[in-house]
Protein backbone atom coordinates (compact mmCIF):
# COMPACT_ATOMS: atom_id res chain seq x y z
CA UNK A 1 0.00 0.00 0.00
CA UNK A 2 1.37 3.64 -1.01
CA UNK A 3 0.80 6.57 0.17
CA UNK A 4 -1.88 7.27 -2.58
CA UNK A 5 -3.57 3.98 -1.51
CA UNK A 6 -3.67 5.48 1.76
CA UNK A 7 -4.89 8.78 1.11
CA UNK A 8 -7.62 7.39 -1.07
CA UNK A 9 -8.83 5.44 2.08
CA UNK A 10 -8.60 8.35 4.08
CA UNK A 11 -10.44 10.27 1.54
CA UNK A 12 -13.25 7.09 1.91
CA UNK A 13 -13.32 7.21 5.58
CA UNK A 14 -13.90 11.09 5.16
CA UNK A 15 -16.71 10.62 3.09
CA UNK A 16 -18.37 7.72 5.16
CA UNK A 17 -17.50 7.98 8.88
CA UNK A 18 -20.30 6.00 10.34
CA UNK A 19 -19.13 3.34 8.39
CA UNK A 20 -15.06 4.18 9.07
CA UNK A 21 -16.25 4.06 13.17
CA UNK A 22 -18.25 0.61 12.40
CA UNK A 23 -15.12 -0.99 10.75
CA UNK A 24 -12.69 0.49 13.98
CA UNK A 25 -15.49 -1.10 16.14
CA UNK A 26 -15.10 -4.61 14.18
CA UNK A 27 -11.37 -4.49 14.01
CA UNK A 28 -11.32 -3.85 17.82
CA UNK A 29 -14.03 -6.81 18.14
CA UNK A 30 -11.73 -9.16 16.21
CA UNK A 31 -8.82 -8.41 18.46
CA UNK A 32 -10.68 -8.89 21.65
CA UNK A 33 -12.00 -12.29 19.88
CA UNK A 34 -8.68 -13.51 19.13
CA UNK A 35 -7.42 -12.68 22.41
CA UNK A 36 -10.26 -14.87 24.18
CA UNK A 37 -9.59 -17.42 21.82
CA UNK A 38 -6.06 -17.72 22.76
CA UNK A 39 -7.20 -17.42 26.62
CA UNK A 40 -9.84 -19.98 25.63
CA UNK A 41 -7.08 -23.05 24.95
CA UNK A 42 -5.83 -22.79 27.95
CA UNK A 43 -9.18 -22.06 30.23
CA UNK A 44 -11.08 -25.09 28.58
CA UNK A 45 -7.88 -27.49 29.73
CA UNK A 46 -8.11 -26.43 33.03
CA UNK A 47 -11.57 -26.07 32.99
CA UNK A 48 -11.31 -30.21 32.24
CA UNK A 49 -9.15 -30.50 34.66
CA UNK A 50 -10.54 -28.97 37.40
CA UNK A 51 -13.72 -30.31 36.77
CA UNK A 52 -11.84 -34.01 36.98
CA UNK A 53 -10.59 -33.25 40.53
CA UNK A 54 -14.20 -32.41 41.91
CA UNK A 55 -15.18 -35.33 40.05
CA UNK A 56 -12.68 -37.29 42.30
CA UNK A 57 -13.30 -35.75 44.94
CA UNK A 58 -16.94 -35.58 45.08
CA UNK A 59 -16.78 -39.63 44.10
CA UNK A 60 -14.38 -39.46 48.00
CA UNK A 61 -17.45 -37.50 49.88
CA UNK A 62 -19.94 -40.02 48.41
CA UNK A 63 -18.10 -42.97 49.31
CA UNK A 64 -16.64 -41.46 52.72
CA UNK A 65 -20.09 -43.06 55.20
CA UNK A 66 -19.53 -46.32 53.13
CA UNK A 67 -15.54 -46.67 53.38
CA UNK A 68 -15.94 -45.52 57.49
CA UNK A 69 -18.85 -48.87 57.76
CA UNK A 70 -16.51 -50.70 55.66
CA UNK A 71 -13.32 -50.02 57.87
CA UNK A 72 -15.33 -50.51 60.67
CA UNK A 73 -15.84 -53.91 59.68
CA UNK A 74 -12.56 -55.33 58.21
CA UNK A 75 -10.93 -54.01 61.59
CA UNK A 76 -13.34 -55.84 63.51
CA UNK A 77 -12.57 -59.02 61.60
CA UNK A 78 -9.15 -58.70 61.32
CA UNK A 79 -8.98 -57.92 65.07
CA UNK A 80 -11.63 -61.05 65.61
CA UNK A 81 -8.85 -63.13 63.50
CA UNK A 82 -5.90 -61.67 65.86
CA UNK A 83 -7.27 -61.96 68.76
CA UNK A 84 -7.70 -66.01 68.08
CA UNK A 85 -4.17 -66.08 66.38
CA UNK A 86 -2.07 -69.17 68.03
CA UNK A 87 1.34 -68.62 68.73
CA UNK A 88 3.01 -71.21 67.74
CA UNK A 89 6.25 -71.64 70.74
CA UNK A 90 2.81 -71.00 73.51
CA UNK A 91 2.30 -74.82 73.37
CA UNK A 92 0.07 -74.73 76.54
CA UNK A 93 -1.87 -72.39 75.27
CA UNK A 94 -2.59 -74.25 71.99
CA UNK A 95 -3.09 -77.43 73.87
CA UNK A 96 -5.65 -76.09 76.25
CA UNK A 97 -7.73 -75.03 72.99
CA UNK A 98 -8.34 -78.74 72.15
CA UNK A 99 -8.88 -79.61 75.39
CA UNK A 100 -11.36 -77.22 76.15
CA UNK A 101 -13.03 -79.03 73.14
CA UNK A 102 -12.78 -82.62 73.98
CA UNK A 103 -14.39 -81.35 77.49
CA UNK A 104 -17.45 -79.58 75.48
CA UNK A 105 -17.89 -82.51 73.30
CA UNK A 106 -17.05 -84.97 75.92
CA UNK A 107 -15.19 -86.97 72.91
CA UNK A 108 -11.88 -88.83 74.21
CA UNK A 109 -8.43 -87.09 72.80
CA UNK A 110 -5.98 -90.44 72.20
CA UNK A 111 -3.56 -88.08 70.89
CA UNK A 112 -2.54 -84.44 70.15
CA UNK A 113 0.35 -83.22 68.81
CA UNK A 114 2.07 -80.31 67.41
CA UNK A 115 3.76 -80.38 63.64
CA UNK A 116 6.86 -78.57 62.84
CA UNK A 117 5.43 -75.78 60.88
CA UNK A 118 6.24 -75.37 56.97
CA UNK A 119 7.72 -72.20 55.66
CA UNK A 120 5.06 -70.11 54.49
CA UNK A 121 5.24 -67.32 51.95
CA UNK A 122 6.95 -64.45 53.29
CA UNK A 123 4.41 -61.94 51.93
CA UNK A 124 1.58 -63.42 54.47
CA UNK A 125 0.39 -62.05 57.07
CA UNK A 126 0.19 -65.27 59.18
CA UNK A 127 1.67 -68.81 59.54
CA UNK A 128 0.12 -72.09 59.58
CA UNK A 129 0.45 -73.78 62.55
CA UNK A 130 -0.22 -77.98 62.01
CA UNK A 131 -1.72 -79.96 64.62
CA UNK A 132 -2.40 -83.91 64.69
CA UNK A 133 -5.17 -84.85 66.60
CA UNK A 134 -6.55 -88.67 67.17
CA UNK A 135 -9.99 -89.24 69.20
CA UNK A 136 -12.41 -91.42 69.93
CA UNK A 137 -16.03 -90.93 70.76
CA UNK A 138 -19.48 -91.84 69.90
CA UNK A 139 -20.43 -90.20 66.22
CA UNK A 140 -22.34 -87.42 68.12
CA UNK A 141 -18.93 -86.43 70.38
CA UNK A 142 -16.95 -86.34 67.33
CA UNK A 143 -18.72 -85.27 64.63
CA UNK A 144 -19.34 -82.45 67.79
CA UNK A 145 -15.58 -82.42 68.44
CA UNK A 146 -15.08 -81.60 64.30
CA UNK A 147 -17.58 -79.01 64.18
CA UNK A 148 -16.00 -77.30 66.99
CA UNK A 149 -12.93 -76.95 65.53
CA UNK A 150 -13.98 -76.22 61.94
CA UNK A 151 -16.71 -73.29 63.61
CA UNK A 152 -14.25 -72.37 66.08
CA UNK A 153 -12.95 -69.12 66.71
CA UNK A 154 -9.32 -69.45 65.94
CA UNK A 155 -9.66 -70.42 62.19
CA UNK A 156 -8.85 -73.86 60.95
CA UNK A 157 -8.18 -75.69 58.11
CA UNK A 158 -8.40 -79.61 58.08
CA UNK A 159 -6.14 -80.80 55.21
CA UNK A 160 -6.56 -84.49 56.22
CA UNK A 161 -9.43 -86.41 57.93
CA UNK A 162 -10.07 -90.10 58.69
CA UNK A 163 -13.37 -90.83 59.92
CA UNK A 164 -13.87 -94.57 61.13
CA UNK A 165 -15.37 -97.35 63.14
CA UNK A 166 -12.86 -98.45 65.78
CA UNK A 167 -14.24 -102.08 64.63
CA UNK A 168 -16.68 -103.30 62.11
CA UNK A 169 -20.17 -102.91 63.88
CA UNK A 170 -19.04 -100.52 66.54
CA UNK A 171 -20.40 -98.14 67.40
CA UNK A 172 -17.40 -96.17 69.07
CA UNK A 173 -15.69 -93.87 66.06
CA UNK A 174 -12.02 -92.56 65.97
CA UNK A 175 -11.09 -89.59 64.44
CA UNK A 176 -7.69 -88.74 62.71
CA UNK A 177 -7.17 -85.51 62.31
CA UNK A 178 -4.03 -83.52 60.64
CA UNK A 179 -5.47 -79.52 60.61
CA UNK A 180 -3.68 -76.26 60.41
CA UNK A 181 -4.39 -72.89 62.77
CA UNK A 182 -4.00 -69.68 61.81
CA UNK A 183 -0.78 -68.49 63.61
CA UNK A 184 1.28 -64.94 64.28
CA UNK A 185 4.09 -64.81 62.34
CA UNK B 1 -30.77 7.19 -14.69
CA UNK B 2 -33.64 7.33 -12.85
CA UNK B 3 -37.21 7.29 -14.75
CA UNK B 4 -38.27 11.12 -13.02
CA UNK B 5 -35.00 12.12 -14.71
CA UNK B 6 -35.30 11.42 -18.10
CA UNK B 7 -38.69 12.43 -17.59
CA UNK B 8 -37.02 16.09 -17.77
CA UNK B 9 -35.92 15.64 -21.09
CA UNK B 10 -39.13 14.60 -22.21
CA UNK B 11 -41.35 17.29 -20.81
CA UNK B 12 -41.10 20.12 -23.22
CA UNK B 13 -38.71 22.86 -21.59
CA UNK B 14 -39.41 26.56 -22.21
CA UNK B 15 -35.43 27.61 -21.73
CA UNK B 16 -32.30 25.69 -22.43
CA UNK B 17 -31.48 22.64 -19.62
CA UNK B 18 -27.97 23.76 -18.75
CA UNK B 19 -27.76 21.11 -15.62
CA UNK B 20 -24.97 18.66 -15.07
CA UNK B 21 -26.37 15.46 -14.51
CA UNK B 22 -23.59 13.74 -13.20
CA UNK B 23 -22.94 16.24 -11.00
CA UNK B 24 -26.25 16.49 -9.07
CA UNK B 25 -26.98 15.24 -5.82
CA UNK B 26 -28.36 11.68 -5.28
CA UNK B 27 -32.25 11.92 -5.41
CA UNK B 28 -33.15 8.21 -4.70
CA UNK B 29 -35.55 7.35 -2.08
CA UNK B 30 -33.23 5.25 0.23
CA UNK B 31 -29.51 6.48 -1.13
CA UNK B 32 -26.18 4.69 -1.38
CA UNK B 33 -25.11 6.12 1.91
CA UNK B 34 -27.94 5.18 4.17
CA UNK B 35 -27.97 1.69 2.45
CA UNK B 36 -23.48 1.65 3.24
CA UNK B 37 -24.42 3.06 6.56
CA UNK B 38 -27.04 0.35 7.58
CA UNK B 39 -24.94 -2.61 6.16
CA UNK B 40 -21.86 -1.54 8.29
CA UNK B 41 -24.05 -0.81 11.51
CA UNK B 42 -25.37 -4.34 11.14
CA UNK B 43 -21.77 -5.75 11.11
CA UNK B 44 -20.28 -4.05 13.91
CA UNK B 45 -24.00 -4.77 15.44
CA UNK B 46 -23.31 -8.09 14.84
CA UNK B 47 -19.63 -8.33 16.07
CA UNK B 48 -20.12 -6.30 19.19
CA UNK B 49 -22.87 -9.03 20.01
CA UNK B 50 -20.74 -11.34 19.22
CA UNK B 51 -17.72 -10.49 21.10
CA UNK B 52 -19.97 -10.02 24.17
CA UNK B 53 -20.97 -12.98 23.81
CA UNK B 54 -17.40 -14.79 23.50
CA UNK B 55 -16.54 -12.63 26.49
CA UNK B 56 -18.89 -13.62 29.03
CA UNK B 57 -18.48 -17.28 28.11
CA UNK B 58 -14.77 -16.75 28.71
CA UNK B 59 -15.91 -15.54 32.00
CA UNK B 60 -18.18 -18.09 32.72
CA UNK B 61 -15.94 -20.76 32.47
CA UNK B 62 -13.17 -18.77 34.76
CA UNK B 63 -16.22 -18.92 37.17
CA UNK B 64 -16.89 -22.05 36.77
CA UNK B 65 -12.95 -22.89 37.47
CA UNK B 66 -12.83 -21.14 40.58
CA UNK B 67 -15.98 -22.03 41.83
CA UNK B 68 -15.04 -25.67 41.65
CA UNK B 69 -11.53 -24.67 42.97
CA UNK B 70 -13.20 -22.83 45.85
CA UNK B 71 -15.02 -26.37 46.40
CA UNK B 72 -12.28 -28.55 45.99
CA UNK B 73 -10.28 -26.59 48.70
CA UNK B 74 -13.13 -26.32 51.74
CA UNK B 75 -13.34 -30.04 50.57
CA UNK B 76 -9.62 -31.03 50.95
CA UNK B 77 -9.29 -32.13 54.40
CA UNK B 78 -12.08 -34.12 54.08
CA UNK B 79 -10.90 -35.86 50.86
CA UNK B 80 -7.75 -36.32 52.36
CA UNK B 81 -9.27 -38.28 55.62
CA UNK B 82 -11.13 -40.39 53.33
CA UNK B 83 -8.33 -41.43 51.53
CA UNK B 84 -6.70 -42.32 54.64
CA UNK B 85 -9.49 -44.32 55.30
CA UNK B 86 -9.01 -45.97 52.24
CA UNK B 87 -5.75 -46.70 52.76
CA UNK B 88 -6.11 -48.04 56.15
CA UNK B 89 -9.27 -50.43 54.41
CA UNK B 90 -6.95 -51.54 52.06
CA UNK B 91 -4.23 -52.54 54.61
CA UNK B 92 -7.19 -54.55 56.26
CA UNK B 93 -8.92 -56.08 53.87
CA UNK B 94 -5.14 -57.45 53.09
CA UNK B 95 -5.31 -59.20 56.20
CA UNK B 96 -8.43 -60.97 56.02
CA UNK B 97 -7.75 -61.92 52.50
CA UNK B 98 -4.53 -63.51 53.55
CA UNK B 99 -6.01 -65.31 56.20
CA UNK B 100 -8.66 -66.37 54.36
CA UNK B 101 -6.17 -68.19 51.36
CA UNK B 102 -3.94 -70.04 54.25
CA UNK B 103 -7.29 -71.15 55.63
CA UNK B 104 -9.84 -71.77 52.94
CA UNK B 105 -11.68 -74.93 53.31
CA UNK B 106 -13.44 -75.85 50.34
CA UNK B 107 -16.13 -77.26 52.58
CA UNK B 108 -17.44 -77.73 56.38
CA UNK B 109 -16.44 -81.16 56.69
CA UNK B 110 -18.58 -81.63 59.87
CA UNK B 111 -21.73 -80.77 57.81
CA UNK B 112 -20.94 -83.22 55.32
CA UNK B 113 -20.43 -86.10 57.25
CA UNK B 114 -24.10 -85.09 58.79
CA UNK B 115 -25.43 -84.64 55.21
CA UNK B 116 -24.18 -88.59 54.27
CA UNK B 117 -25.60 -89.91 57.93
CA UNK B 118 -28.66 -88.21 56.86
CA UNK B 119 -29.39 -89.64 53.46
CA UNK B 120 -27.51 -92.89 53.43
CA UNK B 121 -30.23 -95.79 52.50
CA UNK B 122 -30.93 -98.17 55.32
CA UNK B 123 -29.13 -101.12 53.60
CA UNK B 124 -25.71 -99.06 53.58
CA UNK B 125 -23.72 -98.75 56.30
CA UNK B 126 -20.24 -96.59 56.26
CA UNK B 127 -17.08 -97.53 57.68
CA UNK B 128 -14.53 -95.25 56.94
CA UNK B 129 -14.32 -91.27 55.46
CA UNK B 130 -11.48 -90.29 54.22
CA UNK B 131 -10.34 -86.96 53.15
CA UNK B 132 -7.44 -85.70 51.38
CA UNK B 133 -6.24 -83.16 48.94
CA UNK B 134 -9.65 -82.14 48.05
CA UNK B 135 -10.99 -86.15 47.80
CA UNK B 136 -13.24 -87.84 49.38
CA UNK B 137 -13.23 -91.14 50.12
CA UNK B 138 -16.33 -93.23 51.40
CA UNK B 139 -15.80 -96.82 52.57
CA UNK B 140 -18.84 -99.43 53.51
CA UNK B 141 -20.85 -102.47 53.37
CA UNK B 142 -24.45 -102.91 51.80
CA UNK B 143 -26.54 -106.20 52.63
CA UNK B 144 -27.86 -106.82 49.18
CA UNK B 145 -27.24 -108.95 45.89
CA UNK B 146 -24.59 -107.52 43.67
CA UNK B 147 -27.11 -106.13 40.97
CA UNK B 148 -29.91 -105.00 43.70
CA UNK B 149 -26.14 -103.31 44.86
CA UNK B 150 -25.25 -101.52 42.06
CA UNK B 151 -29.26 -100.29 41.25
CA UNK B 152 -29.39 -99.01 44.96
CA UNK B 153 -25.68 -97.46 44.76
CA UNK B 154 -26.67 -96.05 41.21
CA UNK B 155 -29.67 -94.33 43.10
CA UNK B 156 -27.74 -93.19 46.23
CA UNK B 157 -25.13 -91.18 43.88
CA UNK B 158 -28.43 -89.72 41.91
CA UNK B 159 -29.30 -88.51 45.33
CA UNK B 160 -26.20 -87.22 46.63
CA UNK B 161 -25.92 -85.58 43.29
CA UNK B 162 -29.13 -83.92 43.48
CA UNK B 163 -28.76 -82.64 47.15
CA UNK B 164 -28.26 -79.05 47.16
CA UNK B 165 -25.16 -79.21 50.04
CA UNK B 166 -23.35 -81.85 48.55
CA UNK B 167 -23.72 -82.05 44.75
CA UNK B 168 -23.05 -78.50 43.20
CA UNK B 169 -19.77 -78.32 45.42
CA UNK B 170 -18.16 -81.90 43.83
CA UNK B 171 -16.61 -81.99 40.23
CA UNK B 172 -17.61 -85.91 40.29
CA UNK B 173 -19.21 -88.42 42.58
CA UNK B 174 -18.52 -91.89 41.45
CA UNK B 175 -19.04 -95.48 42.71
CA UNK B 176 -14.96 -96.41 42.83
CA UNK B 177 -15.61 -100.35 44.35
CA UNK B 178 -18.22 -102.58 44.81
CA UNK B 179 -17.20 -106.41 45.91
CA UNK B 180 -18.34 -109.00 47.36
CA UNK B 181 -17.08 -109.19 50.96
CA UNK B 182 -14.66 -111.81 52.20
CA UNK B 183 -15.98 -112.43 55.27
CA UNK B 184 -19.83 -112.46 54.63
CA UNK B 185 -21.25 -113.43 50.75
CA UNK B 186 -24.35 -111.64 51.34
CA UNK B 187 -22.20 -108.50 51.76
CA UNK B 188 -21.20 -106.05 49.32
CA UNK B 189 -18.29 -103.50 50.18
CA UNK B 190 -18.31 -100.38 48.24
CA UNK B 191 -16.41 -97.32 47.75
CA UNK B 192 -17.18 -93.78 46.55
CA UNK B 193 -15.20 -91.22 45.87
CA UNK B 194 -16.07 -87.43 45.79
CA UNK B 195 -13.60 -84.89 43.54
CA UNK B 196 -14.31 -81.09 45.28
CA UNK B 197 -14.28 -78.35 42.96
CA UNK B 198 -11.04 -76.60 42.86
CA UNK B 199 -12.10 -73.24 44.72
CA UNK B 200 -11.00 -69.78 42.74
CA UNK B 201 -8.43 -68.05 45.05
Amino acid sequence: MNVADFMQWLAIARRHPLSALCAGICLFCALVCWYIYGNMKWLDLEHRQVMQDTELALASLISGPSVRQELAASREVTRRIEDNLVIEDNLAENLWYFYKIEQQTKAHLVELRPVNAVASDTKAHYKRVPFSIRLTGTYEQTAGFLYAIETGPRLANITQLTFRRVEPDSMNILLDIDLELLGKK
Amino acid sequence: MSRAKERLFLAPNWHVDCRLIAELPEDSVVGMRFITYAISCAIAFAAVLFTGWYAYADLTVRRQIEDAEQKIEDDRWEVIEIRRLQRFYEIESKKIESAYSEMRNPILISSFISVIGKTLPDRMVVDTIEFNEGKFVIHGRLREASERASLLLGNYLDKLRSNPDVGPRFSSINVTGLDRSLEDEQMMTYAITLHLKPKAR
